[in-house]
């Protein structure tokens, strides 16, 4: 029985000709609906937290000695995008100790399931706000501040206590994980970016959701809590909103959820939840992922000294390091909100026009293409994290042995010299990544566009600027990798 | 079925013939050249942190001998590929010969820690020849090849 589950498993994932839920391994479903999973995974996690932000605060200042610095924009970062959200969607979330104490103090329990009834002011969030912009402004803050945070461990250190804080009061006020699903500045990104992932959650049978009246999976039930993500299980199609907190698998009395295994991108082309809050969120990641990888990853000394906060540049252009670091910030915001999508729309204007289309709105084409970049942009982050990695892999022995950089070695590893690996190859590795994701992109954007002109010939027509957008891009990403 | 071309096995095929495309030709191109080029000095000025200049290109087969001095205090002077790793401190003139040997874009880091922004502390060596990047135009040459064989797919598909 188990040998040939797992056979139809492996087969499922080589040729993803159908969907594999996993829960129907026993082993999966039995740990993952056990109330204790949850908590199992998030306490240890909550420890390692502690231990960064500790570091963070009264560790040595020096980014790379530091395990505040290495642990969470090397080690963390790295397998984030490059491994939990392209194959596991958001399950970061499911181990992320930031909602913790919020979520204990609205449940007053830490395993059992209790009264479906929440401590705390339980408020709604303000409709005007059920959106991703507030995530949209807080990872370009982050990002403006990157060159700070990821080189000064104390300010990594405040960003995380701050999340907690943060992240407490609103759980406090709002019912359930509001901070999770429209605060949280990671949540949007791992929510546009999980649309590409290859598992997701879903109801089986949406017609038996439809009969069932007492839907556990919102209201709560015996083993689980009422989603707390906001999300209804009942008609999720996307995995963006997904925190897979598992509790509707827990609650379902009619085990109706399952966790697949899928083929990639699925979720680019679900219609019904494109809204342009997303599309500008895909925006911000592409052209991010494009400033990153030329400010911290490439040579050019205007755009490094740009991003150095404490420093006045010698070569006499009056600047002074507020109006240097505001450039840098100015870059960030300006390209990122406007240039890019101002760019992208005369593209898509002229998708429009080959098209020869009427009825469909430049809105919302500008909206619906918006979404074929995400692979590609997904790519360009994984591509830009390969090297963090292969790079300062010492760096992470390092402070293992030595977390607080105060001069420790605990498992001998603190005097691990640096020494790239293979970093010769790392620019071969980017091309294969950004092509991957080259490949994607269109087969998505195509299908973006046969679903917006029906006529194949139309639909060919509309998508030659959108294929010239993407193949520019590319050979951008090209060039900084290789050229 | 919605995700057509992703169960197409020619696709996979497609793929899986590019990349062993350009495997193939990664490793033609590590082979190194040698001989008859140029001979000549590049100095650089290491400085937190950056390399100036920042970007140093080459032609395949130049004997370059770099002499590295800081502007501040100590940094490092490391070649991604060419066993390269000087360090190079206040007052001193760390010298390297190196011959460019492989094509592509090689970054130079710093390998001493030099304060807060470090590990980004990056320098280019660019090896061409005859002022072309063959590694940047083969890269885009695959990538447009790329690119027309999944529309052509994209499109047989529907
Ligand atoms: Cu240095």
């Amino acid at each position: 029985m188990a040998s040939s589950k797992f056979r139809e498993f492996l087969s499922s994932l080589l040729t993803h000709k159908t969907k594999f839920d996993v829960l129907q391994i026993d082993f999966i479903r039995r740990i993952t609906t056990h109330r204790a999973f949850q908590f199992s995974v998030i306490f240890p996690n909550l420890l390692i937290f502690w231990i960064i932000i500790v570091a963070g605060l009264f560790g040595g200042p020096v980014g790379n000695r530091n395990i505040s610095v290495i642990f969470v924009w090397i080690l963390w970062w790295f397998a984030l995008i490059s491994i939990l959200v392209p194959f596991a969607s958001r399950i970061w979330c499911t181990i992320c100790p930031i909602p913790f104490f919020g979520e204990w103090i609205q449940r007053r329990s830490l395993v059992t399931k209790k009264n479906e009834k929440l401590y705390g002011l339980n408020k709604r969030w303000p409709r005007r706000l059920d959106n991703i912009w507030l995530q949209n402004m807080g990872f370009l803050l982050i990002a403006t501040f990157t060159p700070l945070l990821v080189t000064r461990p104390v300010v990594t250190g405040i960003m995380l206590a701050l999340l907690f804080v943060v992240a407490t009061i609103l759980m406090l006020i709002y019912a359930k994980r509001v901070f999770c699903r429209y605060v949280c500045p990671v949540g949007g990104f791992l929510g546009l970016f999980s649309m590409f992932s290859s598992l997701e959650l879903r109801v089986n049978d949406r017609e038996l959701c439809k009969k069932h009246i007492t839907k556990e999976c919102i209201r709560g039930g015996d083993n689980g809590y009422g989603c707390p993500w906001l999300v209804y299980p009942g008609t999720l199609e996307r995995n963006n909103f997904c925190g897979l907190c598992l509790e509707c698998i827990k609650g379902c009395p009619y085990n109706n959820i399952s966790l697949n295994i899928r083929p990639f991108g699925s979720d680019i082309l679900v219609k019904g939840e494109r809204a342009i809050d997303e599309a500008w969120k895909s925006f911000i990641m592409f052209t991010l992922a494009g400033i990153y990888i030329l400010v911290m990853q490439g040579p050019f000394i205007f755009f490094k000294d740009l991003a150095r906060f404490f420093w006045v540049p010698p070569y006499g252009w009056g600047f002074t390091y507020v109006t240097n670091y505001v450039m840098y910030a100015g870059l960030v915001w300006i390209t990122s909100l406007a240039i890019v999508p101002a760019i992208f729309f005369v593209f898509t204007a002229l998708s429009k026009l080959l098209s020869g289309s009427k009825e469909i709105s430049y809105k919302k084409l500008f909206i619906d293409y918006s979404y074929e970049l995400i692979p590609l942009s997904l790519m360009a982050w994984i591509a830009f994290s390969v090297p963090l990695l292969l790079v300062n892999w010492s760096y992470i022995a390092n402070v293992i042995s030595d977390p607080l950089g105060w001069g420790w070695n605990l498992f001998g590893t603190a005097e691990i010299a640096w020494k790239p690996l293979f970093p010769e190859y790392i620019p071969y590795i980017q091309v294969v990544l950004l092509i991957i994701g080259l490949v994607y992109s269109i087969k998505f954007g195509f299908e973006i566009s046969m679903e917006n002109f029906r006529d194949k010939s139309l639909a060919l027509k509309a998508f030659i600027p959108q294929l010239a957008f993407m193949i520019l891009a590319s050979i951008f990403f090209l060039w900084l990798f290789v050229g | 079925m919605k995700h057509k071309i992703f169960y197409n096995k020619k696709l996979g095929l497609i793929i899986i013939i590019s990349l062993l495309m350009v495997s193939i030709w990664i490793s033609s191109l590590m082979i190194p050249i040698y001989g008859g080029s140029d001979s000549y000095t590049i100095e650089v000025k290491a400085r937190r942190f950056a390399y100036e200049p920042d970007r140093i290109i080459v032609n395949q087969g130049d004997r370059i001998t770099f002499k590295v001095t800081t502007l501040d205090i100590t940094h490092g002077f490391y070649i991604d590929g060419y066993d390269v790793d000087l360090l190079v401190e206040p007052g001193k003139e760390s010298v390297v010969t190196i011959v460019a040997d492989k094509p592509g874009k090689f970054k130079i880091r710093c390998s001493v820690t030099c304060g807060y922004m470090h590990p980004f502390m990056v320098g280019e060596l660019v090896v061409v020849e005859n002022g072309i990047n063959i590694v940047f135009v083969l890269s885009i040459l695959i990538a447009l090849l790329t690119a027309l064989v999944s529309m052509y797919y994209v499109w047989k598909r529907w």
